[in-house]
C-alpha cells in the first residue's frame, strides 16, 4: 500500500505542477473578462454529477471565452484524501468541492478563501435564504458556501404504505405516532420487515433533530458536548422500545447497512424508510421502483420547536494558495446564480440557494417533492441553522465514532445503558481535550 | 559446518579477486543494479525515514508540521482505546488464522504429494485462491456470501437453523469471516510445502517402510522434522503477511473496522487515522510500532526456531 500511495502522491505532484505551469501566463485572473488560463475545478459524485459539471462548464466558458475549466473528479471515498493530499502538495483546485464536514477542518488548517470581501462584490449571494451564508462562517469569516440547501428527513415507499392502506405521516407526526404507525407496519407486512430503520448509532443524523426538540445541540459554540448524560440515556431508550416493540429492526440488520445508499435498509427490503438528508431523494428514487417521498423526522409536541434546521449539504471552498481566486469567484457567482449555470445543476447539489433560481427551474417529480420539503423546513418548520463550525468543532470525528460506538455497544446488548453512555462522555471529554 | 555451498563461494571469491577485469565486472554489475538501488532509496528508505520524523509531529496534512516530540507514542499507550482494540483484533487475527492456513497448507500438500496423475492441474487449482483472495473483488463477494441473506444461510436454512445470524454483521462473529477468508489462501504456503515434501529422500520411507513404520509415525517422525525448515519459512512469511492485512477488513466492513471495531485491523486504524481524519503525524507513529511489533514476533520466531528447526546439513 505504501508504495502505491507514495507513487500516486508523486503523479499527482507531477500532474500538479504541470497543470499549474500551464496556467501561470493567466494568473493574477481579471473576473473572466480581461486575462484568460485555466480554472480546475475538484468535485464528488456519481459520474451523472461530473456530467452536469462538464456543461456548466462549457456554458461558462461559452460566456467566458478565455477561462477553460477542468474536472478533478473522484468518487466519494477516493475524494478527500486525494484533495488533502495536493493541499499539501500546494497544487489543489481552485474550486474544491468540499463534505459538509470538512469545511471547518479545511478552513482551521488555513487551506481556504475567506470569502467576505466577495460576497456582494463579485458574489451575490442576496437571494439566499436568510442566514444561510453565515453557516460557513469558521473563526468569523465565510470560508464555504453550499451549492444546496438541504435538511433532514425521511423518506417513505408510499407505494408500500398504501398497499397496506396506510398513508405517508404528515410533516410534525409525533413520536409516539411514529412508534405505533411503524409497528403496524412491521405486523402488517410480517418476516424481516419493519416500519421505521435504526439510524440511532449516527450522530448526524436524527439524533440532532430529536436533540433540538429538547433545545440543545449536539455541540456548544465552544466545542463541548451540548447534551448530558441523561439525552443520551433518553435516546438509547427511546430506541430500545422502539426495538421491542417490533417497530425498529435488530441489531444485526442495522449493522448490515453501510454508509451507501443501495445498503441502507430500505433499499434491501428491511424497512419502510429512510431516515437521512432530504437531498439523498433523487438517489434514491433512483435504485427503486416503488415511489419514494418525503417528510419530517417525527416532532415532539411538548418540545421547543420542530427540531429541523435548513443546513448546507454539498459545500464548495476555494483553495487559499490558488492563483486566479477572481476567476473562480465568477465561477462560483455563475454557478450560483446564472439561470444557464444554475439551471444545468438543478437540484443535484441541494435546493439551489438562489430563491429565484429555485423557484424558476423545473424539476423531476422526486426533486420536485425535495424542493417542496426543503421550502417547508426553511420557510415555516425550521428552527435556527447551526454554523457549519459548530456542528463540526475540531473533535468532531472523534466524538462520532465514540457515539456509534456507545449506541451500537447497547443495541447489540454488551453494554447496560449507562455503562454505555457513562463511557462514552468519558471518552469524549478526553477526545475534546486532546483536540484542543 | 561447511557445507558445499559455502566450498563453492569460496572459490569463486578466489577466482574474482585473481580474474583480471573483475573490477570492470562489478562496475556493469552494479550498474544493472542502480534501478533497484534508486527504488530503495527514494521509495522505500527515504519515505520510511521521512514518515520516522513524521511521527514525532502533529502532521495533520492541510498544514506544516510541528516537533511534538514523543507525544504521539505516549498518547497512543495511554489514551488510546482503539489502538489497543486494533491490536488485540490484529494478535487475534494473527495468531488463529496463520496456524490454521499452515496446517491447511500442509494437509493438502501432503495429500498432493502421492504421485497424483494431473497433479499440476490440483496444484494450480488449490493456488488458485491465492491470487484472488487478496482482490477487492473477492472481498465484496464474501460480504455477500456471508451476508444475512448470503449463501452460507441459505444452506444452513435449508439443513434447519433457525434465524441464522449475519456474519459479517455480528460483532463476535465478522472477524472469524475474515480469518476463512485467509485460511482459505492457503495457496502459496502449499506450493512450498511441496517443493519442500520433495525434498525429502524417499529412500528414509523405504528404510523405515521394512522397518514396520506405519504412514502415520512416518509423517511424524520423517515427513514433519524434515520439514521444519519450510515450515519455519512459511511461519514467517505469512506472519508478516498477516500483520499488515488490510484489503479484506476495509472491503467488508465499507471501511470502518465495524461492527463495533470488530474488523478493526490494525493497519485499518492507521489508514482511517492518516487518511480520513489526516493525522499523518499520529498514523506514522502506527506504522513505526507496526515494525516494531513485526519485528520483535519475527526476532522470537528465530530464536524459537533454535529448539524445533531441523536443518539437514550434514551433521547427522
Amino acid at each position: 500500500m505504501d508504495r502505491r500511495k507514495f507513487l500516486t502522491l508523486s503523479a499527482l505532484t507531477v500532474g500538479g505542477i504541470a497543470a499549474v505551469s500551464a496556467c501561470g501566463s493567466g494568473s493574477g485572473g481579471g473576473g473572466g473578462e480581461s486575462a484568460g488560463g485555466e480554472l480546475r475545478v475538484a468535485q464528488f459524485g456519481s459520474a451523472h454529477r461530473m456530467g452536469l459539471f462538464e456543461q456548466v462548464f462549457e456554458a461558462y466558458t461559452a460566456k467566458n471565452p478565455d477561462w477553460s475549466l477542468t474536472l478533478d473528479a473522484a468518487s466519494n471515498d477516493a475524494y478527500l484524501d486525494k484533495l488533502a493530499t495536493q493541499v499539501s502538495g500546494g497544487n489543489a483546485p481552485a474550486v474544491m468541492g468540499l463534505f459538509h464536514s470538512a469545511v471547518a477542518q479545511f478552513a482551521r488548517q488555513n487551506a481556504l478563501v475567506e470569502l467576505d470581501e466577495y460576497l456582494g462584490n463579485g458574489l451575490d449571494t442576496s437571494k439566499f435564504t436568510e442566514g444561510l451564508v453565515d453557516l460557513g462562517r469558521v473563526d468569523g469569516t465565510v470560508q464555504g458556501l453550499s451549492f444546496g440547501d438541504n435538511a433532514h428527513g425521511s423518506m417513505y415507499d408510499v407505494d408500500l404504505l398504501e398497499s397496506l392502506g396506510m398513508q405517508l405521516p404528515e410533516p410534525g407526526y409525533t413520536w409516539e405516532e411514529f412508534l405505533t404507525f411503524s409497528a403496524d407496519i412491521t405486523r402488517a407486512v410480517g418476516g424481516d420487515f419493519y416500519g421505521t430503520e435504526d439510524r440511532s448509532s449516527q450522530l448526524d443524523q436524527i439524533f440532532k433533530v430529536w436533540l433540538l426538540q429538547r433545545g440543545k445541540y449536539a455541540f456548544t459554540e465552544t466545542g463541548d458536548l451540548g447534551f448530558d448524560k441523561s439525552d443520551l440515556t433518553d435516546w438509547l431508550e427511546l430506541w430500545q422500545m422502539l426495538r421491542d416493540e417490533g417497530a425498529a429492526p435488530p441489531a444485526d440488520i442495522t449493522a448490515e447497512a453501510g454508509g451507501t445508499f443501495d445498503s441502507s435498509a430500505l433499499i434491501r427490503g428491511y424497512a419502510a424508510n429512510h431516515q437521512t438528508y432530504a437531498n439523498a431523494l433523487a438517489s434514491m428514487q433512483a435504485l427503486t421502483e416503488s415511489r419514494l417521498q418525503l417528510t419530517t423526522i417525527p416532532v415532539n409536541p411538548a418540545g421547543s420547536g420542530s427540531g429541523h434546521f435548513v443546513r448546507g449539504s454539498n459545500w464548495v471552498g476555494l483553495y487559499a494558495r490558488a492563483e486566479n481566486i477572481d476567476a473562480a469567484v465568477d465561477f462560483l457567482d455563475f454557478a450560483f446564480n446564472d439561470l444557464d449555470g444554475a439551471g444545468i445543476l438543478g437540484a443535484e447539489l441541494g435546493a439551489p440557494p438562489n430563491r429565484e433560481v429555485r423557484d424558476s427551474l423545473e424539476y423531476t417529480e422526486a426533486e420536485q417533492n425535495f424542493i417542496d420539503y426543503i421550502n417547508l423546513i426553511s420557510d415555516e418548520l425550521g428552527d435556527t441553522a447551526i454554523p457549519l463550525a459548530q456542528e463540526f468543532p475540531p473533535s468532531w470525528s472523534d466524538i462520532n465514532t465514540e457515539f456509534s460506538t456507545a449506541v451500537e455497544d447497547f443495541r447489540f446488548g454488551r453494554t447496560s445503558v449507562s455503562e454505555s453512555v457513562d463511557r462514552f462522555f468519558e471518552r469524549a471529554e478526553s477526545a475534546i481535550q486532546a483536540a484542543r | 559446518m561447511t557445507g558445499p555451498a559455502q566450498a563453492g563461494r569460496e572459490v569463486s571469491r578466489r577466482r574474482s579477486r585473481s580474474a583480471p577485469g573483475a573490477r570492470s565486472e562489478n562496475r556493469w554489475g552494479y550498474l544493472f543494479l542502480t534501478p533497484w538501488f534508486i527504488g530503495i532509496v527514494f521509495l522505500t528508505a527515504g519515505p520510511m525515514l521521512v514518515s520516522l520524523y513524521y511521527s514525532f509531529t502533529d502532521f495533520a496534512l492541510l498544514s506544516e508540521p510541528n516537533w511534538i516530540g514523543t507525544d504521539n507514542y505516549v498518547r497512543m499507550f495511554t489514551e488510546d482505546h482503539r489502538f489497543w482494540g486494533s491490536l488485540g483484533v490484529t494478535l487475534r487475527y494473527v495468531l488463529i488464522a496463520v496456524p490454521l492456513q499452515l496446517i491447511f497448507a500442509l494437509v493438502v500438500a501432503v495429500a498432493l504429494n502421492r504421485g497424483l496423475r494431473g497433479l499440476s492441474v490440483y496444484r494450480a487449482m488449490y493456488y488458485l485462491p491465492s491470487l484472488l483472495a487478496g482482490s477487492v473483488a473477492i472481498a465484496v463477494l464474501w460480504r455477500q456470501v456471508f451476508g444475512r441473506e448470503g449463501i452460507v444461510n441459505v444452506v444452513l436454512r435449508f439443513v434447519g437453523v433457525v434465524d441464522p445470524p449475519s456474519w459479517i454483521a455480528e460483532p463476535d462473529y465478522a472477524l472469524y469471516t475474515l480469518i476463512l477468508l485467509r485460511v482459505w489462501e492457503f495457496g502459496s504456503p502449499m506450493v512450498i510445502f511441496l517443493a519442500g515434501l520433495r525434498q525429502i529422500p524417499a529412500e528414509l520411507y523405504e528404510a523405515s517402510a521394512i522397518d514396520g513404520a506405519g504412514k502415520i509415525p512416518q509423517f511424524f517422525r520423517i515427513t514433519l522434522p524434515l520439514l521444519t525448515p519450510v515450515i519455519f519459512l512459511n511461519i514467517i512469511l505469512q506472519l508478516i503477511g498477516a500483520f499488515q492485512a488490510f484489503n479484506s477488513a476495509y472491503i467488508i466492513s465499507d471501511g470502518t473496522g465495524g461492527p463495533l471495531d470488530s474488523t478493526l485491523f490494525y493497519t485499518l486504524y492507521l489508514y482511517l487515522e492518516a487518511f480520513t481524519n489526516f493525522r499523518m503525524g499520529y498514523a506514522s507513529a502506527l506504522a513505526w510500532v507496526l515494525v516494531v511489533i513485526i519485528g520483535v514476533f519475527t526476532a522470537l520466531n528465530f530464536l524459537a526456531s533454535k529448539y524445533w528447526v531441523h536443518y539437514d546439513d550434514g551433521d547427522r
